[in-house]
């Protein structure tokens, strides 16, 4: 390739669905398996060729720029971002639109909740217009789906099916050869007012594409992880603990614990008379005292005693004492029996 | 008066000593006592003078504004107010610089936080300006008003080391003429009086009693915070105590003993439980089985075999099987 790919990752969203943790900090920011859910979708592009020359463009909203901003200065200095505001956020198509200046050459677009496992290198010798990724899912009709003709190329995008024939979902990430070709198609589906509930989506803007005869291939991936609701952060959150996010091998052993694997346990977390595992990520500075504790994301700060919890989220700074069950609870909440 | 009445309320904060509640909305909308922190606010202000011709004058931050214009769109529409933007956190001299387009003759101001029990019909027949005072214990933590054998003001002191001096400002000023004090802010921002890169109003006043401006004190009996989890509890408590208990129209109601005074909204439901003293529970709240005494319960909020004490429970969130003392904001859970 003559140009490096650069990577688009929309992330204006409010993360509703994540409520209350969202209330406090973008979706990306959310706690997942010992760090968060954008370091999961970085992670993921490690395979992408050249990606050291990659320049990242992260469409954001003005509220969450600044966190977004602070995290990547922190954890990665060195990566070339850009931060184009979404000031409207009418949808995934106009996120690309607000984002136009910085995108030329080969581009690939991953929504900021989507994590894949999927090997990128592909791309060097990609001869496609454009590749979407899909998974097939026993039950298509809450997706949106590809539809492929004889020779396999994509003839359509369709969004929730009403049957069941095609089960090829749309995980959210694309690859276009040429940035220009996408935008022209965002221009034409703009002028149209293509939109639905006051929002303009990508699948739209491909099926344009599609229709000036752009060749879109498909790849399959095996393992699609999603991190939009509680339920699914807390399964992604156990999918990536059981494949290679663990680190009770590491952890110099706790007074009177028990540690279930997996779990990622921070090494300034204190934890004492505790049984912590399976499936617990525990943040910075945690403290655990008399806890029982499975299935379950612990925010930094927090301090928990005397509780007994499982398929629960937890904040930042959050006081816990005597709590028994399932909980829900955003940053600097405070429960005490 | 000739002029109408400018009464302005500051309300850029980001209310972070009243996080969770604050992460999803702007501190005027935390609720209290049946309404809003704002909607008591409002309700102290209606002693004051030909209330109807007065003009609200809100200086909102610069995000979860949207939230109080649609608050006061609902709640207020027949009110005239103007909103005036403070772009960054520099101080409450800055905000009503921000706002200075819309402040013109008499102008009563309150922090939004501060809510005090005064009756505000003088001000008709004020000649000078006012400051609200309260004489507390230890004044070192506060602003005092140093006076003269008349109760006249010679200025403010700003945390003072001596507590000879006892008299702490409220938060609450009665200005005669508004452009006096934009013109000695605008002083004040030129000199940069500031401290840790706030402007604030003490020192506006100060250079408006150096040029000469008469003002005097008011004693106020009752001073309110609604600045922290426990003075929002507090002041919970008062106001139920004080004209907002509607314990004796309460229906609905199924095996339930309501232990006054609360504020209940006529849209909750609750069910075989005790409800009181001391409870606000919001709009379409549902309570069952459970035991609630002095705390605030949201709107939309479920609460099932639960005994809550002491406990701020924000909008849209399900306590289901605990019991303690809560402080969770809007749309969370703890379920057993």
């Amino acid at each position: 390739m003559e140009k490096p790919i650069k990577i688009l990752i929309p992330m204006g969203g409010f993360g509703s669905r994540l409520r209350p943790l969202t209330w406090s900090r973008p979706k990306p920011l959310v706690s997942l398996a010992g760090k968060t859910v954008i370091d999961f979708v970085l992670e993921m592009f490690k395979t992408v060729p050249d990606v050291e020359s990659s320049e990242f463009i992260f469409s954001v909203n003005a509220q969450v720029e600044p966190q977004i901003r602070e995290h990547m200065a922190q954890h990665y200095p060195d990566w070339k971002v850009q931060f184009p505001i979404d000031t409207v956020m009418r949808g995934q198509s106009d996120a690309l639109w607000q984002a136009k200046e910085h995108l030329n050459g080969p581009l690939l677009i991953v929504f900021s909740d989507t994590i894949i496992e999927n090997d990128f290198s592909c791309l060097a010798d990609e001869t496609a217009d454009g590749v979407v990724w899909v998974k097939p899912v026993p039950d298509p009709r809450r997706f949106g789906v590809t539809l492929l003709d004889e020779e396999g190329w994509i003839s359509e995008l369709i969004e929730k099916p009403e049957d069941m024939s095609n089960n090829l979902a749309v995980v959210g990430c694309y690859y276009f050869k040429d940035a220009a070709a996408i935008l022209s198609a965002v221009e034409e589906q703009i002028e149209q007012q293509l939109f639905l509930k006051g929002e303009f989506y990508l699948a739209d803007a491909i099926n344009i594409l599609l229709r000036r005869g752009l060749k879109m291939r498909v790849e399959k991936v095996d393992v699609w992880l999603d991190s939009g609701t509680p339920e699914s952060l807390l399964e992604t959150n156990r999918y990536l603990l059981e494949h290679g996010f663990d680190n009770s091998s590491k952890l110099t052993p706790a007074e009177n614990t028990v540690i279930i694997p997996p779990v990622f346990i921070h090494p300034t977390a204190q934890v004492q008379q505790s049984v912590i595992g399976p499936d617990v990520s525990v943040g910075e500075n945690v403290i655990l005292q008399s806890c029982l504790v499975r299935e379950s994301i612990i925010g930094p700060g927090s301090n928990l005693k005397s509780c007994r919890l499982e398929d629960s989220l937890i904040g930042h700074n959050v006081s816990l004492k005597g709590q028994t069950g399932r909980a829900n609870m955003g940053d600097n909440s405070c429960a005490v029996q | 008066m000739t002029k109408p009445l400018k009464i302005v309320i500051p309300m850029a904060g980001f209310g972070s000593r009243l996080r969770p509640l604050t992460w999803s909305k702007p501190k005027p909308l935390v609720s209290l006592a049946g309404g809003t922190v704002l909607d008591q606010l409002l309700n102290m202000f209606r002693s004051v003078p030909d209330f109807e011709q007065s003009e609200f004058v809100f200086i909102l931050g610069p995000t979860m504004g949207e939230q109080i214009r649609e608050h006061v769109a609902r709640h207020y529409p027949d009110f005239h107010v103007d909103f005036a933007v403070q772009p960054e956190m520099k101080g409450q001299s800055d905000a009503f610089w921000q706002a200075r387009e819309y402040l013109h003759g008499p102008m009563l101001m309150a922090f939004s936080d501060t809510l005090i029990g005064n009756d505000f019909s003088f001000i008709g027949n004020e000649s000078q300006s006012v400051a609200f005072v309260k004489p507390v214990p230890d004044p070192r933590r506060f602003g005092v008003a140093e006076v003269d054998q008349n109760h006249q003001v010679l200025r403010l002191i700003e945390k003072p080391q001596e507590i000879k001096n006892n008299l702490a400002v409220v938060g609450c000023y009665y200005f005669e003429e508004a452009e006096n004090l934009i013109s000695a802010i605008e002083e004040q921002i030129k000199r940069n009086i500031s401290l840790k890169n706030e402007f604030f109003l003490a020192d506006a006043i100060n250079i408006m009693l150096e040029r000469g401006l008469k003002m005097r004190t008011e004693m106020v009996d009752v001073w309110l915070d609604a600045g922290t989890s426990e003075a929002l509890l507090e002041t919970n408590r008062y106001l139920l105590e004080h004209g907002q208990d509607n314990a004796a129209s309460v229906t609905n109601l199924e095996d339930t003993v309501i232990i006054p005074p609360v504020n209940i909204h006529p849209t909750a439901r609750i069910n075989t439980s005790v409800i009181g003293p001391h409870v606000s529970l919001g709009e379409g709240a549902v309570v069952n089985d459970s035991t609630i005494r002095d705390s605030i319960i949201g709107s939309g909020t479920h609460i099932t075999a639960s005994l809550l004490e002491g406990s701020l429970i924000g909008h849209h969130a399900n306590v289901t099987g605990q019991s303690g003392r809560f402080n969770i904001g809007d749309n969370s859970w703890a379920v057993r």
